[in-house]
């Protein structure tokens, strides 16, 4: 994205237009409300920075940083190889049923890792599933679960960015390394895989970012991160006064993540020339066929089959057979109306967000300057902020300007904006960037209005970007976490808050239901998302 | 921009939806913020609801949050009424004065030592802080079990024992009781000396008890009924023991639940039939005791058989009113030892 910025820049400009304002002020605000309040954490963490350096510096701060660190780490390392390895598997051999492998390695998406985590606690512990059947335990807590229940449900992620980086590869590139007299391992260090190394690079900040704030699945897998520090510390009564450090460092975490993804995406980029571009020829896994089918086939029972299956029959006895406690206690039909919730909510963010990233978008390809640029810049400031930092950035900012805010659905949207519009805004810029400019500006010079100029050609020519930018930040407001929880008002459990009170009161048949609509209602955007991508080259993340 | 306005209306229309169904929770209905596990509240609402007509509204949560949301919310109430699982946080929403006296003739009937002197907050139930250990565990590493509290310092435990983390209400309230029968300098001596053996830490009882049941920690911080709780759900190999007990014991820490009203919230008539019904109903209280294993707190409801009656343990002489004092010096306390 950064590099077509750049692009765009050497082509020459058509004659100096007067100022959009109609673009500008609007774009201004969005970027304001966005940036407004990392800023403001920031600043207050720096306000009183003699206690935001002993917060800092205090072992057990130091402690969880190797601890987020050490679990980054190895989760995204185990996500990459499953993720690659699964891709590779897919994209680059005669394994059968590529097409349903495509779609179906990817649905695990749609389980959000705390779901996850559930399932693991009643497969793997003591007196669990395995347990009952064959007498096995491995119990997943602590730092080992943690990074396997992490490593599993984010695979998807590198599963589906190495292989569009396998499939956009031509053949050709291989061939012309041959001919030079390469061999096979030379050619995969020094052509297949830069052309991975974006892949790789994206398929590790998704995982390392579950680990740093993903609360959620390290309470029930009691596992100590900077991200379940920043969740006692936001329920805690009164003491949030160590919080804005923790934030800061959970921020400086993540732009470390970025660093590091964008090394890996480095300043080169590959354009297959449409003319030569050929399918990579398949290996031939011949006899090794079976082992491979039973690979891919494990993970996705273990990711996929088994928790719908437990979900299913959880669900089930609770709404056929409750038991005696189950039927004393509340029943599990709040779960629909949490779904109704769910779908309203995500539905308006994603609506809200997509319309609002429009403007930036245009503002960027239309003008050059410092303007554009410090909006473009403070729209993704989104990005540096896990979700639990941006509740307690959110949290902060209202409790000091607009207490009477707190707890209303306009707040939630709000936090979503921070923490989606960049993902949004980068859906749009990237049709935007594919947009024939020539075009407006034939419409522009026969007199059309901008506004016509837009709906009339542009509109039409963006639309898919559009469907898939609303998808993404429609599936990832479904499936959130932190906002729900923390930020909702009074009556607005969402089927993620549902799912989380039931495990955290230790019923876990209770999860079930609102974790099983969940993961349907995040199945079917994800499925469309996937459509879209594969059509148009959109990402996914 | 059709198009354009036409997604931007749709998503407002959506806004206005959200905000008006049902789904939503209804106007006029009594708000309520929880801090206590769901399952010992919802039932009592749902036939609160039944029997009235009225609608409630519950947003359940960590204490601590909801605690701060009151407080944030001191000009503009959203909440009628709070619930809580800890006394000394009700004690501080009292000294701040975002509680409003509520001494109906239906309450009166709570004995004086579980409500506030004035009105302001009022039991609903009672529980003991105990000790839980898994018998296998402590028979494997040929441990006998703690007999105090006071003993968990003991490098025996090491990395044995499984508690809240010390930031969660009921360890708060906890140090502050040791603060009060022993003194400040003891109870922070205590804390480092405890963080030193290195206990699990978690969220909150359910997960003490599920990781005691599970064998992963020998002996675990937590109130009484997640024992029983235990127990029910079918683990055979834990045991409960009250600590501190004998001549020289300083007893087990003893506190209640309780509810406030919000000071100023929407709906106060609905907020005080709700008080009547959750802390003087003969049904709340029976649920309390029988659903919960909760010590009632209403004259002439039987405690549940399995629970050790009152009359066979010595508590812990704290005051609430003073657990609500040191609060907040206690957080300091418990903030600054961490930082060390």
């Amino acid at each position: 994205m950064r590099n077509a910025a750049l692009e765009r820049r050497a082509i020459p400009t058509p004659s100096p237009r007067p100022l959009p304002w109609g673009l500008l002020i609007p774009s201004a605000i969005t970027a304001a409300v966005i940036a407004a309040p990392m800023v403001f954490l920031i600043a207050r963490a720096l306000g009183r920075l003699p206690l935001t350096i002993a917060v800092l510096t205090a072992p057990r701060t130091i402690g969880l940083l190797a601890a987020t660190l050490a679990l980054a780490g190895a989760a995204s390392s185990l996500s990459l190889i499953l993720g690659a390895g699964l891709a590779y598997l897919v994209e680059r051999t005669d394994l059968p049923g590529r097409r349903f492998w495509r779609v179906a390695l990817a649905l695990p998406l749609a389980i959000p890792p705390y779901l996850g985590a559930i399932v693991f606690l009643h497969v793997f512990s003591r007196g669990g599933v395995l347990d009952r059947a064959i007498g096995v335990a491995i119990p997943p807590h602590g730092f080992a679960g943690a990074a396997a229940v992490v490593g599993l449900y984010t695979f998807p992620y590198s599963f589906l960015f190495t292989s569009a980086a396998l499939r956009h590869a031509s053949r050709t590139l291989d061939e012309v390394a041959q001919t030079t007299g390469r061999s096979s391992a030379r050619i995969f260090w020094t052509v297949t895989l830069p052309l991975l190394r974006p892949a790789v690079g994206a398929g590790l900040f998704f995982p390392s970012l579950y680990a740093l704030a993903d609360f959620g699945t390290m309470v029930l897998l009691r596992y100590d991160t900077l991200g379940t520090e920043l969740y006692y510390q936001l329920t805690a009564f009164f003491d949030r006064s160590a919080a804005a450090a923790i934030g800061l460092q959970a921020i400086m975490l993540t732009l470390g993540f970025l660093w590091i993804e964008a090394r890996l995406r480095g300043k080169r980029r590959f354009h297959p020339s449409d003319a030569s571009w050929r399918p990579p020829a398949p290996r031939r896994l011949a006899g090794r066929k079976p082992a491979a089918m039973l690979a891919a086939g494990g993970i996705l029972v273990l990711t996929l089959v088994v928790p719908i299956a437990l979900l299913a029959a959880w669900a089930y006895a609770g709404l056929v057979h409750p038991t005696d406690v189950e039927r004393l206690w509340a029943s599990g039909s709040g779960a629909w109306a949490a779904a109704i919730r769910s779908l309203l909510l995500a539905a308006t963010a994603a609506t809200v967000i997509i319309a609002l990233a429009v403007p930036p978008a245009y503002l960027r390809v239309r003008l050059i300057g410092w303007p554009a640029w410090a909006i473009w810049a403070a729209c993704q400031t989104g990005y540096a902020l896990p979700g639990i930092a941006v509740v307690l950035a959110v949290v902060s900012l209202i409790n000091s300007m607009a207490p009477w805010l707190y707890g209303t659905l306009p707040v939630m949207i709000g936090a979503f904006m921070v923490r989606y519009l960049s993902a949004g805004l980068r859906a749009v810029d990237s049709g935007l960037t594919q947009l024939p400019q020539r075009l407006g500006e034939a419409a522009r010079g026969l007199g059309q209005r901008p506004a016509a100029t837009f709906r009339l050609i542009d509109l039409p020519l963006l639309r898919a970007h559009l469907v898939a930018g609303w998808v993404l930040v429609f599936l990832n407001v479904l499936k959130d976490l932190p906002v729900s929880l923390l930020l909702r008002p009074p009556g607005f459990d969402t089927l993620p808050v549902r799912t989380w009170l039931s495990a955290t009161d230790g019923i876990y048949r209770q999860a079930a239901l609102p974790g099983l609509l969940l993961i349907a209602a995040a199945a079917l955007p994800l499925v469309i998302l996937l459509h879209y991508a594969a059509q148009r080259g959109i990402e996914v993340g | 921009m059709r198009g354009f306005s036409a997604v931007v209306a749709a998503g407002l229309a959506l806004l206005a939806l959200t905000s008006a169904a049902p789904v939503v929770g209804q106007s006029g209905a009594v708000v309520v913020y929880s801090g206590r596990r769901e399952p010992l509240i919802l039932p009592l609402i749902e036939r609160f609801r039944r029997e009235t007509g009225m609608q409630v509204t519950v947003r359940s949560g960590a204490i601590g949050e909801l605690a701060n949301l009151v407080l944030e919310e001191r000009n503009r109430p959203r909440a009628d009424v709070v619930i809580s699982n800890e006394v000394s946080v009700l004690e501080v929403l009292r000294r701040e004065g975002v509680l409003d006296p509520y001494l109906g003739a239906a309450v009166r009937r709570i004995p004086p030592a579980y409500r506030a002197h004035d009105g302001t907050w009022i039991g609903l139930s009672a529980r003991a802080h105990i000790l839980m250990v898994n018998r296998d565990r402590l028979a494997w590493s040929r441990l006998r079990a703690p007999a105090s509290m006071l003993d968990l310092v003991d490098e025996q435990w090491r990395a044995r024992i499984v508690m809240p983390v010390y930031t969660n209400e009921y360890i708060v309230g906890w140090l502050s009781a040791l603060r009060l029968v022993r003194g400040d300098r003891w109870t922070e001596l205590f804390f480092a000396r405890l963080r030193d053996v290195r206990p699990v830490l978690v969220a909150g009882g359910t997960q003490v008890r599920e990781t005691i049941s599970r064998g992963e920690a020998a002996v675990g911080v937590a109130n009484h009924y997640y024992y029983h709780l235990q127990v029910a759900e079918g683990s055979k190999n834990i045991d409960i023991i009250y600590p501190d007990q004998g001549p020289d014991g300083m007893g087990v820490l003893f506190s209640p639940t309780g509810i406030g009203i919000v000071m100023g919230g929407p709906n106060p008539a609905g907020a005080r039939r709700l008080v009547d019904f959750l802390a003087a109903d003969r049904r709340a209280q029976e649920f309390y005791a029988k659903s919960n294993f909760e010590y009632p707190l209403l004259d002439g409801v039987p405690l549940h058989p399995s629970v050790r009656p009152l009359s066979k343990f010595t508590r812990m002489n704290v005051s609430y009113q003073q657990l609500g004092e040191l609060r907040e010096s206690t957080l300091k306390l418990v903030r600054e030892g961490v930082l060390r």
